[in-house]
């Protein structure tokens, strides 16, 4: 009897021992993120006063050291002199960043579960203009607007970076300029190949390099951030021959299936897939072997950024001309506008995170002038400056881009319609490429997930 | 029976209520959430009833994904189980490097999948992957594919990858089953002058029945929910060739339509649940 009453106390003492374990381990995060966030709130004024004051600075830095600041961005949008002005500010106030990067195909939706679950990092990047709001910036998005660096922001960085009037993001590295067509005016010379003006003149240069065994585009499906650039490359034609494009697509008046232009330029985006432009592997090529694949001469040309030939050399190749090349705006459905994006890539900080005040030290360190320039200096992918008294030097393809262009040009779908969703785009012209749907079909079915959000998201007219 | 040897009932209380707590109340607001509209950006959640059901099982996209699932799940439990015996009753004979042998085949289980992933999506690469540089190698250059991109090959290129990395738990399993037949049986057939085959068909097989139910149970279930090999792999494409069931859920979830996600958690769980307990049933049926 006493053996098993021994028994029963043992086996109460360890569920109990069990629960409690299990309690305390779901409990140790929250008390150890009240360790650290404790001293940074305690101390908020005195951060949030630190633009001002040097001595203040002092005391909210030391308070903060040690705080690790956890940086999510897309793979390639952070290089060596991110990481090194990551460095001077662990140096100058103890506050850790760690860059949590993610495959350019993944990152938007890794970084929309994140937010979703409550999980986010504490600072992210994101796409600007209505790009901003895939992240639902008033619920996500710490409101910058009065930040003391917003004094010296490009009125369009400002705009491009703001919902509803407040500023949401710091876009202190400028605009990451538009697509073209870049290719290399000495290749086009030696085959005898006339830079196109027309989808006609394009397909002709299509099979003069193909004839020569190369490989005309350099088209990476599989990163689906890319492909849907053929289509969106037509948005400012289109928007052009109807300048009411953006509010009637904004108010459900209309769908991207309606939209001419755009159904054009995936139906010869198909033609050229068929035509076998885009070589064999276009289906797993992917963005990091598109350097390699644009300086070895095996394939002609790629619809890119401005600022790639600067990212070839700094990513890739080192003793690289990037002058070498030159750019042509997208010729689909007959283009000769430049579509611009809204401004590139920006900073957001987590509405939700413990470390906001830390995580707005690292964007006032980030903006100071010195820091600004050496980013300028060290990551040329800038066409054009977003911080006032700072000059870009923009790329000779954007440049000649911008010749061929000149007034010619308007912001891009991506960057002012509601729920654009490129990945969403380039996903279904997979589906096209392999026959299972028409340019048509693409597009609807590309309005109907999109309406869903809208009508999700109370966007009225949807 | 002596009833003093049974545990009193209360002790049935701390796992009921850490049941309720973390399986029930999740599973039945996940029910409930289901029929809504609950979104990312929208504070309001309005009811929807059956319309996100609906959506999925008259939209041929979605039908498109379970039947991939479907077929990634049967496909795989098929192979890794002939795989996982053939490997099991060769390496249950004895001879010098049997254990190294057992060891090397269970391996891969202990990777990560995603590790897993990333080497294979390097094994398949259609430059300089090892596949086709082998091909090319012994003058089959012609043969050489891009693997994971191409629609035709891409879904039986994630189930090569599956069945290679879970074989060894199959074999493992297999293993210890055989090891339970008693020797008596087979030197009986022995005696009574019996193939390999027949001993295979009438001794072993019968007396393996449990490990076989336990590895189509596990490798079904397993294959239903696959998703970070995919995700690595291929993200579902090309051309949704190979959406997964959790691969459209993460991606409507990222996209913030929590109850459409939700919706389609709740339906790959009666898929899985319908299966398992389908296999449960009939496997019940031939042990009797």
């Amino acid at each position: 009897m006493k053996k098993q009453l021994v028994k029963r106390l043992l086996s109460c003492a360890v569920c109990t021992t069990m629960v409690i374990g299990m309690l305390a381990g779901c409990g140790s995060k929250t008390e150890e993120n009240k360790d650290t966030a404790a001293p940074a709130e305690s101390e908020a004024p005195a951060a949030d006063a630190a633009t001002d004051d040097a001595k203040t600075d002092d005391a909210g830095s030391k308070a903060s050291a040690g705080v690790t600041l956890n940086f999510a961005a897309s793979q390639n949008w952070i290089q060596d002199v991110d990481r090194d002005l990551a460095k001077a500010f662990e140096e100058e106030t103890g506050i850790i960043i760690n860059f949590q990067l993610s495959p350019d195909d993944q990152y938007q939706t890794i970084i929309k579960s994140k937010l979703n679950t409550g999980e986010g990092p504490d600072i992210f990047m994101s796409y600007s203009g209505t790009k901003l709001n895939d992240f639902n910036p008033e619920k996500n998005m710490v409101d910058l607007s009065n930040e003391a660096w917003v004094a010296n922001q490009e009125d369009w960085a400002i705009q491009t970076s703001s919902y509803n009037g407040k500023l949401y993001a710091q876009n202190i590295a400028g605009v990451d300029d538009t697509n073209g067509v870049l290719y290399q005016p000495a290749m086009f010379e030696e085959l005898g190949i006339k830079v196109p003006t027309n989808y006609a003149e394009f397909k002709e240069a299509c099979d003069k390099l193909s004839a020569a065994g190369i490989t005309p585009v350099y088209e990476f499906v599989k990163d689906l951030w890319h492909t849907h650039y053929w289509m969106e490359g037509a948005s400012a034609l289109a928007l052009a021959n109807d300048p009411e494009l953006y509010n009637k697509l904004n108010s459900n008046q209309i769908g991207f299936a309606d939209v001419p232009e755009f159904v054009t330029a995936l139906e010869q985006l198909q033609e050229m897939e068929k035509a076998g432009y885009f070589g064999e592997n276009h289906m797993s090529n992917i963005y990091d072997n598109s350097y390699e694949a644009m300086t070895d001469g095996k394939y002609g040309m790629i619809i890119i950024h401005g600022s790639y030939p600067n990212e070839i050399q700094t990513q890739f190749k080192e003793d690289l001309d990037p002058d070498i090349y030159s750019m042509f705006p997208s010729p689909l459905v007959d283009n000769q506008y430049v579509t611009l994006t809204a401004g590139g890539t920006t900073k957001c900080i987590n509405a939700n995170s413990e470390h906001i005040d830390e995580a707005k030290q690292f964007f006032d360190f980030l903006a100071r002038p010195e820091n600004v320039k050496k980013l300028y200096e060290e990551k040329p992918l800038y066409m054009q400056s977003a911080v006032k008294d700072i000059t870009a030097a923009p790329t000779k393809a954007f440049t000649d881009l911008m010749n061929i262009c000149g007034d010619k040009k308007a912001a891009g779908a991506e960057a002012s319609v509601l729920f654009y969703d490129g990945g969403k785009i380039s996903e279904l012209c997979q589906e096209m490429f392999t026959g299972s749907l028409t340019a048509k079909q693409v597009l609807e079915e590309f309005d109907s997930s999109r309406r869903a959000l809208a009508k999700d998201a109370g966007v009225e007219g949807f | 029976m002596n009833q003093k040897k049974i545990y009193p009932s209360y002790f049935i209380l701390l796992p009921l209520v850490l049941y309720v707590v973390f399986f029930m109340i999740p599973s039945f607001m996940g029910l409930a959430l289901s029929t809504t509209d609950w979104n990312a950006v929208n504070d309001q959640i309005h009811f929807v009833g059956l319309q996100h059901f609906i959506d999925i099982f008259t939209n041929k996209r979605y039908l498109l994904v379970i039947v991939n699932t479907l077929i990634f799940a049967i496909a795989t439990t098929i192979f890794k189980n002939v795989i996982g015996l053939g490997m099991a009753l060769a390496l249950n004979k004895e001879f010098k490097t049997r254990n190294l042998l057992r060891t090397i085949f269970f391996f891969p289980v202990m990777l990560s999948p995603l590790i897993i992933g990333l080497v294979f999506k390097s094994i398949y690469n259609p430059d300089y992957g090892v596949v086709n540089e082998f091909l090319r190698a012994i003058g089959l250059g012609g043969l050489a594919n891009d693997w994971l991109g191409n629609i035709n090959t891409a879904l039986v290129a994630v189930i090569i990858v599956e069945i290679w990395r879970l074989v060894g738990q199959n074999m493992v399993i297999y293993i210890a089953g055989l090891q339970a037949i008693s020797e008596d049986y087979l030197e009986a057939a022995d005696i009574d002058g019996a193939s390999s085959w027949q001993k295979l068909r009438y001794v072993i097989l019968p007396q393996l029945l449990p490990s076989i139910t336990i590895n189509l149970v596990l490798n079904l279930i397993a294959g239903l929910k696959v998703f970070d090999l995919v995700f690595v792999l291929t993200n579902g494409g090309p051309a949704r060739k190979t959406e997964v069931l959790n691969t459209v859920i993460y991606k409507e979830y990222s996209s913030g339509r929590y109850g459409f996600s939700t919706a389609m958690g709740l339906v790959m769980f009666i898929f899985t649940c319908i299966v398992a307990f389908g296999v449960l049933r009939a496997m019940a049926k031939e042990e009797d």
